[in-house]
This record gives C-alpha cells, structure tokens and sequence, in this order.
C-alpha cells in the first residue's frame, strides 16, 4: 500500500536516511529494540509527534501563505471586487462648499491627473458647487479628504 | 527448515494457475502448498484440483467474505516452520523462497517483507508500479534501516509460525490485516527484515472505480490500525518520528491539494507542475530502476491519480477517524487474465 497520497516530504526524508546510512553507517535504532518506555520516553515520543506535525503544518502554511500574497491570488482579487462595489456607492456628483462664486465650470480642482477633480456646475447656493471625480479615480475616502483640501484653500 | 505456503483464494479463475505454476517452480521448493478455496463459485475448485497433490486445497464451507478470515482457517493445516503468505493474483520470483530461506537464518528474525511489483496492463497499473518503487526502494528501504517496517505486504510476506500463532493471530477487527500483523510485530519487539531479491509480482486494479476501492480498504484499514495501535507510536522515538511523518503529511498536503487552487489557480498551477517536475524525475529514475520505459509517462496520469489519492485519504480519515465508522467490508478487485509473466 502507498504509504502516503504523495511525493513529498516524506520521500526526501526518507533519501535522506537511505543516504545517512550508506555515507556514515548510520543506523538510528541500532539495538535499542529491547528497550521499555518511560513516562519522559512517551513524553519524548508525544513532543516528536507534535514537532513533526507542527513542522509539516508550517511548511502548508508558508505555501498558503505565499498563494494568498501571490498577484494572482483569488483572495485579492475578491478584496478588489469589494472595492469594486464601494465604488458604485460613490456618487457620481460630489458637493463641494468653496467660498467664491466665480469658479466656471471645467474648472480642474487638483493638478493630480490620477485624482482630478472636476467643477460640474453650480448649486442653487452659490458657494457649493457640485465636482465630479476624474480619470476613473475612485477611492472615496480620498475624494473626500481632497475635497476638504480645496474646500480650505479657497476660503 | 520446512517452508509452507498459504494462499487464500475466492474466484480466482483468470489468475490462479499462473500464480500456482510460479510457486510450484521455485529453485527452493515450497515444503508445503496450502490454497484454500473460499467457497468460490467459478472454476476455482476445478483448476485447484487439476494440480492434483502438489499442492493440499481446503474448501471453507461457506464464504467468509474476508480474506484474514480465510488465511486463519488455513492457517490449521499449516505445518511448517515458516509460512509465506502470498495472494492469487500474485506470481512469485523464482527466487523467492530461496530468499526468504537466507532471511530466516537470523533465528532473531520473526517475519520478512518481500517486495511487490505490479503486474503491467494499463496506465492505472503503471501508477501504482511507480507507487510500489518509491515505496519500497525509498520509504521501506530506509524504514529497514530504522528497524521500523511500516508495513509487511500481504502479497509477500513470511512468518515464523510458533511467533504468529502465539503472538500475532488473527483479531478480524481492522481491514487491512498485513498492517494489524505488522503492528502486532513491533509491540511484541519482534525483528522485521525486508529482502529486496524475495520479489512477487501482484495484479492491481485495472479500472478506476476498482482502484478507489482498494484505496478505501487501504487507507481505511490505515486508519483503523493507527486507532488501535497508537500506544506503539509513542513508545519509541523512531515510530513516533516515522508515523507522524507519513500521517502528517498525507492529512496536511491532502487538504492543502484541494485548498490552493481556489485560493491562487495561478499558484496552483505552478504547484502542480512542480509536483509534475518531480514525479518526472522519479519516473525516469524507477523506469531505469525496474528497466520499465513506460514508467516514465507516470507523471501525466500520476497528477490525477495524486487528487484521487488526496480524496480517498480525507475521505477515509473522516469516516473512520472523526465518525469512527469502522468498514469491515472486503473489496476484491475484478480479475483480468495473467498473460505476461516476468
């Protein structure tokens, strides 16, 4: 029967005893068959269990590890399409209160290309104007933090 | 030193004559043929009977629907020294008993693992004769070097039979009873040797459904054995070193197998292919190894067979381990004809 479902740790293990003994004539339980076993021994023995568990877990770990910081990991990509769905909920026209009344609209409120932001029109109250974000520019808390910027530099 | 051989059989029609003929022409013949017909229903008795007293046959009156069942009521018209067990799909080296002869002039040695190839006939025989070289020129190699055989195949192994009779016997409570003996053998402290030259050549499964099916037994059976034995792995260093190695990594990378694709496919391809370089490697090594050639276009279905083998793994680990629902049940794999003999 297979002894495992892989090639795999164990395998490399294994090599490595075959070749500890040819190279050294090392035998690792040479004659200590007769032996009984202590309660340090079953301590031992239940430390060795759990170091080679342990061991192997690590060893899956780092590999989930580097398939989730990986570029392509599906996990990032899921937390992308949650910002994704943050987008939509930001609304297309942002109000801006701005204390002047003659900003014309088209008018670019950062030199930021990545993060511009657009004078659409005016509001009814002629301090607010409504902006739009540019360049598919989408990160409200950005937008937000940005807009209270101009929002005190033409105070 | 009387060498008997017991062989259960339940029919097995395409096989049997050829696995006779191989144990009957040994250059150290078998003192003693034991073959015991399990109440089968094919041309079983007949072809027992066509070899007329070479070899002693027993008929279980009514199927006992186990093997280790069969080999027990066999075991009472044992009357060697020394017994080999061997299946009826199984053809011996003619070596073999010569070999075993070599092994037991140690009279410290209790039982002697031989090594087992698969028989070719298809992609899913060629799996598993890659399986068989890595487990037994790697693990078991090294395991003898531990003095720690994990496991003595049921299609070639040998016994002192005043040991087994008073020691190991037969408790029917575990499905893979080659592991239980195996285990049986290192609680009593009992020296295991493994002979790479006593070689026999199995039939395997030939389809898939069979060969999950052998799996479940096996892997199954591994687990009921681990349950009942597990005070022999933590009395020694090298068991507990040996066990936890092999259980932890068949558990973990099981699981993480089926994890990564959804977690990076990207990843996991790239897992795979690694998984596929290596077994590339091994391949070509096992085909020099057994002069084998097809041997190494194993990895491409080998990569399938490892999901398949992750699978069953899980899949018996949670049923016997976590359910505790214990399959006693034998699986017999569906026969085909013995044509090529080595």
């Amino acid at each position: 029967m297979p002894f495992t479902p892989f090639i795999g740790i164990s395998v490399i293990v294994h090599i490595c005893v075959i070749f500890g003994c040819w190279l050294f004539s090392w035998i690792p339980t040479k004659e200590k068959i007769a032996q009984g076993t202590t309660y340090v021994g079953y301590a031992v023995n239940s430390g060795i269990i759990v170091a080679v568990f342990m061991l192997i877990f690590i060893q899956a770990g780092f590999l989930v590890h580097a398939s989730i910081v990986d570029k392509h990991s599906s996990v990032k990509f899921f937390a992308s399409s949650i910002t994704q769905i943050k987008k939509i909920k930001i609304p297309e026209l942002l109000n801006i209160v701005i204390a002047s009344t003659n900003v014309s609209s088209g008018t670019q409120l950062s030199d930021n290309p990545m993060a511009d932001l657009l004078i659409k029109n005016r509001t009814d109250n002629p301090f607010i104007y409504q902006v739009e974000p540019v360049n598919n520019f989408n990160d409200y808390t950005y937008i937000q933090s940005k807009l209270n910027d101009i929002s005190k530099t033409f105070q | 030193m009387k060498i008997s051989l017991l062989v259960p059989c339940y029919n097995e029609e395409k096989s049997l004559e050829a696995s006779i003929k191989s144990c009957l022409n040994q250059t150290r013949k078998f003192d003693e043929l034991v073959f015991i017909d399990d109440s089968s229903t094919d041309k079983t008795p007949q072809i027992l009977a066509s070899f007329g007293d070479k070899i002693i046959t027993h008929r279980v009156p009514k199927n006992t629907g186990n093997k280790s069942r069969a080999q027990e009521f066999g075991f009472q018209f044992v009357t060697g020294d020394f017994v080999v067990t061997t299946d009826a799909d199984t053809l011996l080296k003619p070596n073999f008993v010569e070999e075993i002869e070599k092994s037991f002039q140690d009279p410290k040695v209790v039982a002697v693992a031989g090594v087992v190839k698969s028989l070719p006939y298809n992609w899913l025989t060629l799996c598993r004769a890659f399986d068989y070289v890595v487990g037994q020129y790697i693990h078991k190699l090294a395991q003898s070097h531990m003095n720690f055989i994990f496991v003595m195949p049921g299609a070639a192994s040998a016994f002192r039979v005043e040991t087994f009779r008073k020691y190991i016997t037969f408790d029917h409570d575990t499905i893979t009873e080659d592991l239980d003996f195996t285990y049986k053998i290192h609680r009593n402290q009992f020296k295991i040797v493994y002979n790479q030259q006593a070689i026999s050549y199995t039939q395997d499964p030939t389809n898939l459904k069979n060969y999950i099916n052998q799996l479940r037994r096996w892997f199954g059976g591994g687990w009921q054995n681990v349950i009942k034995h597990y005070s022999i792995i933590v009395t020694k260093p090298i068991r507990a070193f040996e066990l936890s190695v092999i259980y932890a990594e068949g558990l973990i990378f099981s699981v993480l197998i089926f994890i990564i694709p959804f977690l990076n496919l990207w990843f996991a391809f790239w897992f795979v292919f690694g998984y596929f370089t290596i077994a590339f490697v091994f391949a070509v090594w096992a085909a020099w190894k057994e002069k084998r050639w097809a041997l190494i276009l194993v990895p491409f279905p080998y990569i399938f067979i490892m999901f398949v083998n992750a699978y069953v793994y899980l899949e018996q680990f949670v049923k016997e381990v976590i359910f505790r629902k214990k399959n006693l049940v034998w699986f017999k794999p569906d026969r085909v004809t013995i044509t090529k003999t080595s």
